[in-house]
């Protein structure tokens, strides 16, 4: 189980509610804060801890599920699922090089280099490793 | 023997008095009489000087109600009335004076024009286990085993039993009430199960209320108030045991099966009330949600901004109702521990019922 593992929401952001919830919790699971089997709050908890409509919470929750990376049990609750459930396959490539297409092109277009891009992407994922996802 | 309940009766006040009296001590940084402060502010004029007038107060209403039960008298029907008597109007005069310093805060509040910081972040925490109460549902199989046995024993008493059972005896130790077998076999198991289902709710309640996390001390302030929800959680558990006991003991006596001798039942009410001083201490001096054992809790606070101001959803700075809360129990804005969000439907379904409960039980 993880130390204190704590979910931000900006409220001021621009990123909807449910998205920051969802990035967060994929980040949790990356971090190896959020092992397979553990259990997450309810929505009702979720929603009266935040002062936060339930809906807002469930499409979080929902989005996660259809993405593999939580499943919704009626007894047991919310729980993180296995490595495999949520494993990359074709489709997810296919979806992840679209939405990385205009950020490259524009990052280019604007005269950054490809070394630089390199660079910010392996920052990126030295936060995340050092758990068991790195 | 017979001034013992006077001695009682007058302790029992002013032992409420004191204790009411130092509830601003008690209280959240941030809220004074029911109305959200910027935390700074607790300690400066006028917002001290009210709170201090306040606990002189109550010490001195606790006092004198005190000593007029001494004075009044040991006479049976005084004793009998002396304990409700001065709680209605010790309780009345503090919540008078309660109301008094509510608006006197809120008028000093509108009039300093203190703005509430946007909530801009808001912290949760993930993991279920950091939230939980560590305080097993599992130890109220010994309730239930209790009251099996009191039931029980009166079942099989019964047949045995004189057809007029002694269930009353007065200060002086004399038998002045009695009720027939069938009645009186189950007065005590069913108060017993009422107390027990109460007890219950207020552990479900704690266990579910709503976590906040401050955002400033997240890893501090979850640790908090788990800590002090679990021994809020085990407050409620012993105080219910020791009563659960006490009732088990009275039905022992009107069954027969243990002697009447008031000396049993004043031991009983000591060890009670020992019983809940301790864990009384021990809870106001973790203070509400457990500001008080931090020292980073514990300092200076902004003197002109309030972290979240929820003023509107607190009536009179006490009843809390917004519907749009889905939780069930809120933390106590005067006081120490938890209160019903009455927004919530079951919230008044439940308090009817504990009230329609104990009506019953007392007009029997």
């Amino acid at each position: 189980m993880g130390d204190c593992m704590f979910l931000e929401i900006n409220l001021e952001s621009e990123i909807p509610i449910y998205t920051q919830i969802r990035n967060g919790i994929i980040k949790g699971i990356a971090l190896g804060e959020l092992k397979e089997g553990d259990g997450l709050p309810s929505v009702r908890q979720m929603a009266a801890d935040m002062g936060i409509n339930m809906h807002t919470i469930n499409k979080g929750y929902n989005l996660l599920k259809q993405e593999g990376f939580l499943s919704i049990h009626r007894r047991k609750g919310v729980v993180v699922n296995s490595v495999d459930k949520y494993h990359y396959n074709n489709q997810y490539l296919e979806q992840l090089k679209s939405e990385l297409e205009p950020l490259v092109i524009e990052a280019i277009t604007r005269g950054l280099s490809k070394n630089a891009l390199d660079d910010m992407v392996e920052d990126i994922v030295r936060t995340i490793s050092g758990g068991e996802h790195g | 023997m017979d001034k013992f309940f006077m001695y009682y009766n007058a302790g029992m006040v002013f032992l409420v008095a004191a204790i009411m009296a130092f509830i601003p001590q008690f209280t959240r940084k941030d809220i004074a009489f029911g109305v959200s402060i910027p935390k700074g502010q607790k300690k400066r004029m006028p917002i001290r000087g009210w709170e201090v007038k306040y606990s002189l107060f109550v010490m001195i209403v606790g006092v004198i109600l005190a000593v007029i039960i001494l004075v009044v008298g040991d006479d049976e029907t005084i004793i009998m009335w002396s304990l409700g008597v001065g709680f209605i109007i010790l309780l009345s005069i503090i919540y008078g004076l309660y109301v008094y310093f509510h608006k006197k805060v809120k008028h000093f509040k509108r009039e300093s024009g203190w703005r509430e910081e946007a909530p801009g972040k808001i912290v949760v925490s993930l993991s279920s286990e950091d939230r939980k109460v560590k305080f097993s549902s599992w130890w109220y199989t010994i309730y239930l085993v209790i009251l099996a046995g009191a039931f029980i024993i009166g079942y099989i008493k019964l047949p045995e039993l004189p057809d007029m059972l002694e269930t009353h005896f007065n200060a002086a130790g004399q038998v002045d009430g009695w009720m027939a077998k069938e009645q009186a076999v189950w007065m005590m198991p069913l108060t017993a199960l009422g107390l027990s289902l109460v007890m219950f709710l207020a552990h479900l309640g704690i266990s579910r209320a709503k976590f906040s996390i401050d955002p400033d001390d997240k890893k501090g302030s979850s640790q908090r108030q788990k800590k002090f929800r679990t021994k809020m959680a085990l407050f409620i558990y012993v105080t219910g045991l020791t009563v659960l006991l006490n009732l088990a003991i009275s039905h022992m006596m009107i069954i027969t099966i243990l002697p009447n001798d008031p000396r049993i039942i004043y031991a009983m009410i000591v060890l009670t009330v020992l019983v809940i001083l301790v864990f009384i201490v021990s809870v106001f001096l973790m203070g509400q949600s457990g500001w008080r054992s931090s020292d980073k809790a514990r300092s200076q606070g902004s003197e002109t901004i309030i972290k979240r101001d929820d003023d509107k959803y607190y009536k009179l700075g006490s009843f809390y109702f917004n519907p749009k809360d889905p939780s069930l129990m809120v933390e106590k804005r005067f006081g120490i521990g938890w209160t019903f969000n009455f927004g919530n439907p079951l919230a008044w379904l439940i308090t009817i019922a504990i009230i329609t409960i104990i009506i019953i039980s007392v007009t029997r």
